[in-house]
């Protein structure tokens, strides 16, 4: 009897969770779809907890799993993840006493430091790292060009000695080791002002079902 | 048997001869009462189709025949071509009124005379006079008509004719024409109810592709004239779809724009006690002053409530206009401008894009002139849509909050409140409007403390004032600069990055004066 009483009471709250989350539930999914998928998105990419730099401003380009294709054409093959991101080159007032070249480094140098923080966090470690240079180095042609808008005769000059590099990191890569299975991970600054970070080797299997 | 016998002996065959004719004129008096009677019921009594909204026909039931039956369809502010067209179509000659080529000319009332003779039951004229209002349209404001015997020096012609309008055969001899009366409050609400809603005849039947649809509503009509006001609020179009729709039942603006350069969609609104009106008027062919005001909200200039007013009387009802919506579908504001006088020119504005600087420019030069009482709640409005309107990323809070604190900050900025509102007005409005919203209290003290640009200055006064007004936006800009400091710590101490904290972290901490110039 009273088992049956305590079957009773737990169907009970049974229904009443159903309902709650029937109640519940659209509110929750009526959310923004995009959102909802970036969301979705970032959730597939080994736990590593987002965040976007404080500056430079960053946005999400894309995003792909294998299963989810945030403003992308693909989704990514098995056991990958690609994000993309896009901002603008700036740091903010406080970098107007930099020159370009310089600024540009800093702006990579904190977007490098940001995500390294991140992937850190979440047990990856350096496994190396490649460089870029900054600096724009024009020749003397390309500079008369550009003065005379590609209008006059401009000579190449003798080649001199060029100026120190400004470096920063164009690519890094980083591994992290879950027993048998070895995740890696590259940063890599691609284009002015797009970067990528892609992951290989991540179980598609939900952490949940395994 | 006897007694037929006895009957048929004292009354021979020429009895009957006799009596023939005497049943035969009964008949034939009878024939001509009933075919007056059938005549006087069937008498110009009909409304003539199209002519007139079906549910005025409900309210005329009872008028008299005649004349056209005008008095079941005229109908003050009946534009008077087309009250000429029904009366030539029923037969009457009349002198066309004149066109005139703009408003200027419009003077004094003009009349319109039209006339027609009748022939049976007997000979008359019949005269309409109608006095038309000044304009460019010209609106019927006065009918008069009058009926004359035409052989009335003729024996028997007078009292004859006496007799058929006793009998209410033919037309009296003089109407003055009341047509459609409102005389009660009720009447006047259901018109204008039915005359804004977006389910009315006006908004539903006037397009003559719909008439076909519209048969079983007009039926309805005709047994019951103008729907009963909603419970609800009476759902309506958008502030520029009322002037068309009060004009569609002869209501005229009290604010007339005349000639002036505003935008064709400025809005000339009574604004009292903060609220904004469009007020409009009209009256019936009997004389009763009829009043309508709409209340617009500022937020898509929504129609929210009506009053309606009759000889003193007056009803107000709810109203769920529909809001004007930009091209994006982004709601645009209402904004009396600031003037002395009750009336005022209205400006739309779009709330600003985060994607179009130009927005921000279009504010910063049109809220100066708008009415102060305004400006804050349109403030209010902006920080809201910004909060509101954002992208994914920021949906999901992958920016630090200090990122979100100084975009918004810049956004508040670009709109110049210094030029739009007094410090105190402005901390007010936000300290109360956000009172659970530490971050939009701390980016308002970052947009007026901190300014942007090369050297940029933050304003340690003005930020001490806030940390001591603001303990809780103060700590969470702390603490956020503390988070972010740590992350960065691997930079260089030169990096920009490292300064900016730093700066903002000496801004926030020390109890200094005067403003703080920053030379990186």
């Amino acid at each position: 009897m009273r088992m049956m009483q305590t079957t009773q009471r737990r169907s009970f709250f049974i229904l009443l969770a159903a309902w709650l989350i029937l109640l519940v539930g659209p509110g929750v999914a009526q959310g923004n779809p995009r959102t909802d998928e970036l969301k979705h998105c970032l959730q597939d990419f080994d736990g590593i907890e987002w965040k976007l730099p404080y500056q430079p401003p960053l946005r999400i380009r894309s995003c792909a799993t294998p299963t989810i294709n945030y403003d992308t054409g693909d989704k990514a093959s098995a056991g990958r993840r690609k994000l993309e991101l896009i901002g603008e080159l700036t740091l903010g007032d406080d970098a107007s006493q930099l020159s370009f070249d310089e600024g540009y480094a800093a702006l990579q140098l904190a977007v490098h430091t940001h995500f390294a923080a991140l992937f850190k966090q979440r047990g990856y470690r350096l496994a190396s790292t490649e460089q870029g240079n900054a600096r724009t180095e024009y020749s003397a042609y390309t500079q008369c060009m550009l003065r005379r808008h590609g209008g006059g005769n401009c000579v190449e000059d003798a080649p001199k000695a060029p100026e120190p590099p400004i470096p920063y990191i164009s690519l890094a890569r980083y591994v992290r080791e879950t027993g048998a299975q070895t995740i890696t991970l590259i940063y890599k600054a691609e284009a002015k002002n797009t970067w990528s970070i892609s992951l290989e080797g991540v179980s598609d299997v939900p952490a949940g079902a395994k | 048997m006897e007694h037929f016998a006895r009957r048929r002996v004292r009354c021979p065959g020429r009895c009957e001869m006799k009596r023939r004719p005497i049943v035969a004129g009964c008949l034939g008096l009878a024939a001509i009462i009933a075919g007056l009677f059938i005549f006087g019921a069937l008498r110009n009594q009909a409304v003539p189709v199209g002519v007139v909204d079906p549910a005025i026909e409900f309210y005329t039931k009872g008028h008299g025949g005649g004349f056209a039956a005008i008095d079941r369809w005229a109908h003050y502010g009946m534009p008077a071509d087309r009250f000429v067209a029904v009366l030539q179509k029923a037969g009457y000659i009349c002198q066309p009124p004149e066109i005139l080529k703009d408003a200027t000319e419009a003077g004094a009332m003009r009349e319109v005379p039209c006339h027609k003779t009748e022939q049976w039951p007997i000979g008359r004229t019949l005269a309409i006079h109608a006095g038309i209002e000044p304009g460019i349209v010209g609106r019927l404001a006065t009918v008069h008509a009058t009926s004359t015997l035409v052989h009335d020096s003729w024996f028997l012609a007078k009292p004859w004719g006496n007799l058929l309008r006793k009998f209410n055969l033919i037309e009296p001899e003089t109407l003055q024409v009341t047509g459609f009366q409102i005389d009660s409050i009720d009447t006047l609400s259901r018109m204008v109810a039915d005359a804004l809603s977006l389910n009315g005849w006006g908004a539903r039947c006037t397009d003559e592709k719909l008439v076909a649809q519209c048969q079983e509503m007009a039926s309805d009509r005709i047994k019951s004239g103008f729907p009963a006001l909603p419970q609800a609020p009476l759902a309506a179009g958008t502030a520029l779809e009322m002037h068309r729709a009060m004009e569609r039942i002869r209501f005229a603006p009290i604010q007339k724009r005349g000639n002036d350069s505003r935008p064709e969609d400025s809005l000339l609104v009574r604004l009292t006690d903060g609220r904004m009106w469009l007020d409009f008027t009209s009256k019936d062919l009997s004389g009763h002053k009829l009043t309508a005001s709409i209340e617009l909200e500022s937020k898509g200039g929504t129609p929210t409530s009506l009053v309606t007013g009759l000889d003193g009387e007056s009803r107000t009802m709810r109203m769920a206009g529909s809001p004007r919506l930009a091209n994006d579908r982004s709601v645009i504001y209402l904004l009396p401008e600031a003037a002395i006088q009750d009336t005022r020119y209205s400006v739309w504005l779009d709330l600003p894009n985060r994607n179009f600087p130009g927005t921000f420019d279009k504010l910063t030069r049109s809220l100066p002139l708008v009415d102060p009482a305004f400006i804050a709640p349109m403030i209010k409005a902006i920080i809201g849509d910004l909060q509101a309107n954002t992208q994914p990323e920021e949906s999901l809070g992958l920016y630090p909050a200090l990122r979100q604190i100084e975009k918004m900050a810049d956004v508040i900025r670009a709109l110049r409140p210094d030029r739009l509102l007094p410090p105190e007005t402005g901390n007010r409005l936000i300290a109360e409007t956000y009172a659970d919203d530490p971050a939009i209290r701390a980016a308002w003290a970052f947009a007026v403390c901190v300014s942007t640009g090369t050297p940029a200055s933050i304003d340690g006064n003005c930020l001490l004032r806030f940390t001591a007004a603001d303990p809780d936006a103060a700590a969470l800009v702390r603490s956020e600069i503390a988070k972010l400091q740590l992350l960065y710590a691997d930079l260089p101490e030169t990096h920009p990055l490292r300064i900016r904290l730093k700066r903002l972290d000496e801004a926030f901490l020390t109890e200094h004066q005067g403003n703080i110039h920053v030379a990186d």
